[in-house]
């Protein structure tokens, strides 16, 4: 079977235009999916911030952890989908916890290689200023570690759109989902339709991956 | 306000780890320094002229003696000090000016008269114009002065200098030398300069502390009655450079005098 660009183009419009199924639209599929990457990214900022400083700062933290998420790390998030689904069911959160898994390591990486590139002369120097452990987190490990870890939320980021799809395996309740749209299609040979999502992801990662790089030259002007 | 140094029966040991024989860094090391008086530490590379200086800023403990400042024990009240390094030690995600307002702002000095002092610093130093820039944008001779800025914002009762100049080139060196020493006539600082370098120690300092290889102490006190500025190629100077030298070198067993004497003197005369 073929396709061309100008197949994948109509299908594009079709998308956008009429629907897959009829009525449900590729920009709300985009939305509902953006919803959920956005929400499984921010969980795994959330939690893997603090873990990565945590390892970060202390050896004693790292040796009893580092097995254990390196253990975890391999594990595709696809192979989650059963587990997910009998946690947290079918729809919006088991898809959140397969992005969530996807972000969450990059994210805990980063920060935690940021925190130890942290040059310990800039420590010595707050701390002859009269500067307590308070003021060393926040005015030097934090900021240090941010070009780190910013790089590992940038890199969750692009996991956790990669991950949609396996997601969406989990079902989605409102019937919107890039991922579940892609599936839909394959079940009904739409090829051109299959393509069309593939690009609709590929687009709105793109688009995220741009912002994210504004909002980091922003961040890291310093630099 | 500047206040006196003093260290009394100072050691430091560090201990290996597993198989290796602890490290005698410090032993027995003594010295004094009166309020508003600039004096210098030389001695060779890996002395322990750094950890000393990280003793006494309150940043390692030391394994036994005492270091007090004004009479008083420093590790029991840390103090805050002035401290400039060798390594650039700016933070570079704040400007020049948040880097120099640092030492106020960790005292919790209010934020108009924190930026107005640190204004007013800059402009001593010459950089009233650099405030917005970022570390990265500036020379390394002009980094340092802004790390001396923010050493002496909060008045410190001490500066420590950790071999300040050693990594810039020797135009740069001696005029920030010379800067030095203007401010420090104006401030009258007590300051505790390490250095490696001879000619730079005799230039600035009041009196050159020279210490002996590992465990170090201090072997000879070289008093400098020259007034400043200092003309760096006189005589006065060169009978000084000799002797701190000759110190120095009974520091390193095993060495020829005259290939020692050589090996230094190619250094920089600014």
């Amino acid at each position: 079977m073929r396709i061309s660009p100008l197949q994948v183009g109509a299908a594009f419009w079709e998308l956008c235009a009429v629907g897959l199924p009829p009525g449900y639209l590729l920009p709300m599929h985009t939305l509902y999916s953006l919803s959920k990457v956005l929400a499984g990214v921010l969980l795994a900022v959330l939690l893997g911030c603090p873990l990565g400083l945590a390892l970060g700062a202390s050896r004693g933290i790292q040796m009893a952890l580092m097995p254990l998420i390196d253990f975890i790390r391999p594990i595709p998030p696809l192979a989650w989908i059963l587990l997910a689904i009998i946690w947290f069911g079918i729809g919006f959160g088991s898809a959140v916890f397969l992005i969530f898994l996807g972000a969450f390591f990059p994210i805990v990486l980063g920060t935690c290689s940021g925190v130890r590139g942290v040059d310990p002369l800039l420590v010595d120097a707050v701390r002859t200023l009269g500067g307590n452990r308070r003021d060393i987190w926040l005015k030097v490990l934090l900021p240090g570690a941010m070009p780190s870890l910013l790089t590992g939320i940038k890199v969750g980021t692009g996991i956790g759109w990669m991950t949609l799809v396996a997601a969406e395996f989990t079902g989605v309740r409102q019937g919107y989902g890039l991922g579940y749209m892609i599936m839909s299609a394959r079940d009904l040979q739409r090829l051109d339709a299959v393509v069309a999502g593939m690009v609709g992801i590929g687009m709105v990662g793109l688009a995220l991956e741009w912002m994210l790089g504004r909002i980091y030259r922003w961040l890291l002007r310093w630099q | 306000m500047p206040a006196s140094l003093s260290v009394y029966n100072l050691s430091k040991v560090y201990l290996g780890s597993n198989n290796q024989d602890p490290q005698v860094v410090l032993k027995g090391l003594e010295l004094v320094i009166p309020a508003g008086t600039f004096v210098a530490l030389v001695g060779l590379n890996g002395s322990g002229k750094t950890t000393l200086l990280r003793v006494i800023a309150g940043l390692e403990p030391a394994t036994s003696g005492e270091v007090r400042i004004n009479g008083e024990r420093a590790d029991l009240l840390r103090r805050p000090v002035g401290m400039v390094s060798q390594e650039l030690a700016l933070l570079p995600w704040r400007t020049v000016l948040e880097n120099v307002e640092l030492g106020l702002e960790l005292q919790a000095v209010k934020g108009k008269e924190r930026r107005e002092r640190a204004m007013n610093m800059l402009r001593v130093f010459g950089l009233e114009d650099c405030g917005h820039r970022y570390p990265r944008e500036l020379s390394g001779g002009m980094r340092q002065k802004v790390a001396i800025a923010r050493a002496l914002l909060p008045e410190p009762e001490l500066l420590l200098m950790d071999e300040p100049f050693s990594a810039l080139d020797c135009q740069v060196k001696s005029r920030l030398q010379h800067f030095l020493i203007d401010l420090w006539i104006q401030r009258r600082d007590t300051v505790l300069f390490v250095t490696h370098d001879v000619e730079e120690a005799i230039v600035l300092s009041d009196t050159v502390l020279v210490i002996s290889q590992k465990p170090a102490r201090v072997v000879d006190v070289i008093p400098v009655n020259l007034p400043h500025p200092r003309d760096r190629t006189g005589i006065p100077m060169t009978g000084l450079r000799r002797r701190v030298l000759a110190s120095l070198m009974l520091t390193r067993p095993g060495e020829k005098p005259a290939g020692f004497v050589r090996s230094n003197a190619a250094g920089c005369r600014g």
